[in-house]
């Protein structure tokens, strides 16, 4: 074993007040704000798909922030919708994730619009307004896409949430074996 | 940067044997935080550098009180086989093939490394008494997997002529998951036989002072109440914190090592995941 004894150091007491300090500010590092971990990097996997152990439900993220990219010239965002966090991380693969998400929108014209999030449940509706925003709790069970529509059920825009770990893991078949 | 897995693999082996002595609960206190072991990725792994602050009510004179420390430990594994190295775990270093791998029940062949008893860190006037070799242990381990409930056995015997002793543990845990917040619970019983605690704690003839008369220990259950919160700060860091108490057998009471029957440890670390 070998410990490195910072006992008599101020190091001790130093990490005590970085514990505290983190412990004030632990519901906005949560739920972090950006994407900061490369998901394509890892020192000990040696796939081809090279993926890490901290791990992400959704290996290509939409730009969350910005409106989402039509897929053809007729279905053009008529609104900005913007989500804050896009990322919410759980400590084990398959967690559900907590999350105190900030939905905003804004539009060129005056709508009715309505956000709705996990298995197409309503969060929240604005009446006849160019804009509007929300902060609304979440429990995710896996990436997932927020949708703004009107009161047409016209998609305005779209945004979605991540979910990362820290550990991964996979079901592997259950059966004696050795090898 | 990207390492061959034979030099991962030796890396992960040499970073392991660095480890900081916590205590209790085997490999539960792992499952507790990072999952079943057997859904561990097969060829992965990971490891991982803590920074802890601990408090220590050691019944042991002399001992520090409070201590920082620096760990590095994680896991790896290859197909079935595995390589774990945790600083809450017991045993410091393990490594063993998961033979059966059930809805419930998980079944490993298990070798570990533990070195326990009196460490000359904590008091300098012990060093004479503890000269301890790190005894290498093999046997099963069964763990039993019920929603967010984990029992664990373990049966273990020292392979490694140290001691000839035996080690048998019953653990059992719960987990709460509350906004992201990890928190468990864990009781735990663990048996050593005589040839153990004597090796750990006894004292003999040739080692004997006035201060530190002979002593010969007999085997004895540890008892273990742990209390847990883990908390994921980013995909690469997370916030722990373990409260235990411990109730110590007679066997180790006696010594005249140990000044108490019981003693509390508290931790809190922060863990970087690689």
């Amino acid at each position: 074993m070998t410990v490195i004894d910072l006992t008599r150091s101020a190091l001790v007491p130093f990490l005590f007040v970085c514990l505290f300090v983190l412990l004030l500010f632990l519901p906005a590092i949560g739920s972090t704000q950006e994407s900061a971990q490369d998901e394509g990097s890892s020192a000990l996997a040696d796939s081809a798909d090279a993926e890490s152990t901290a791990g992400s439900a959704n290996a290509s993220d939409s730009s969350v922030n910005e409106p989402a990219a039509a897929s053809d010239d007729s279905k053009k965002p008529v609104a900005e919708f913007k989500v804050s966090p896009n990322r919410c991380v759980t400590l084990r693969q398959g967690q559900p994730c907590f999350v105190r998400i900030r939905f905003e929108w804004q539009s060129n014209e005056v709508v009715k619009a309505c956000v709705y999030g996990v298995e197409g449940k309503e969060l929240r509706c604005w009446q006849a307004s160019s804009e509007g925003s929300a902060y609304i709790a979440q429990t995710l069970p896996n990436t997932t896409e927020f949708v703004l529509l009107n009161d047409e059920g016209v998609e305005l825009n779209r945004a979605s949430v991540s979910v990362a770990w820290v550990y991964k893991k996979k079901r592997s078949k259950r059966r004696w074996r050795l090898f | 940067m990207r390492l061959k897995v034979h030099t991962r693999i030796l890396l992960f082996c040499v970073c392991s044997q660095i480890m900081l002595v916590s205590a209790f609960a085997a490999d539960i206190s792992r499952d507790v935080r990072a999952g079943r072991e057997d859904e561990s990725i097969e060829n992965d792994g990971y490891l991982e550098v803590s920074f802890s602050a601990i408090l220590n009510e050691m019944p042991i004179p002399g001992a520090d009180r409070y201590v920082g420390t620096i760990g590095l430990g994680g896991h790896y594994r290859y197909k079935r086989f595995f390589i774990d190295a945790h600083a809450e775990s017991y045993n410091q270093f393990q490594f063993g093939l998961n033979a059966y791998s059930g809805d419930i029940w998980s079944v490993d062949l298990l070798g570990a490394s533990s070195e326990h008893g009196v460490d000359s860190e904590l008091n300098r006037e012990l060093i004479a008494f503890t000269r301890r070799e790190a005894a290498g242990f093999l046997g099963v381990r069964a763990t039993g997997y019920n929603g967010p409930y984990i029992f664990q056995f373990e049966a273990l015997g020292d392979v490694s002529d140290v001691h000839d002793g035996a080690l048998l543990t019953a653990s059992a845990a719960r987990t709460w998951l509350y906004h992201n917040w990890n928190f468990h619970a864990l009781l735990g019983a663990r048996f050593e036989s005589a040839k153990t605690l004597d090796y750990q704690f006894g004292i003999d003839p040739l080692e004997a002072t006035a201060a530190y008369p002979v002593y010969e220990a007999d085997s004895g259950t540890t008892f273990v109440t742990e209390f847990g919160v883990t908390y994921p700060l980013s995909e690469n860091f997370i916030l722990k914190s373990t409260g235990r108490w411990w109730e110590l057998p007679s066997a180790v009471v006696g010594s005249p090592f140990i000044t108490n029957d019981s003693y509390l440890t508290f931790s809190a670390s922060i863990t970087f995941v690689y």
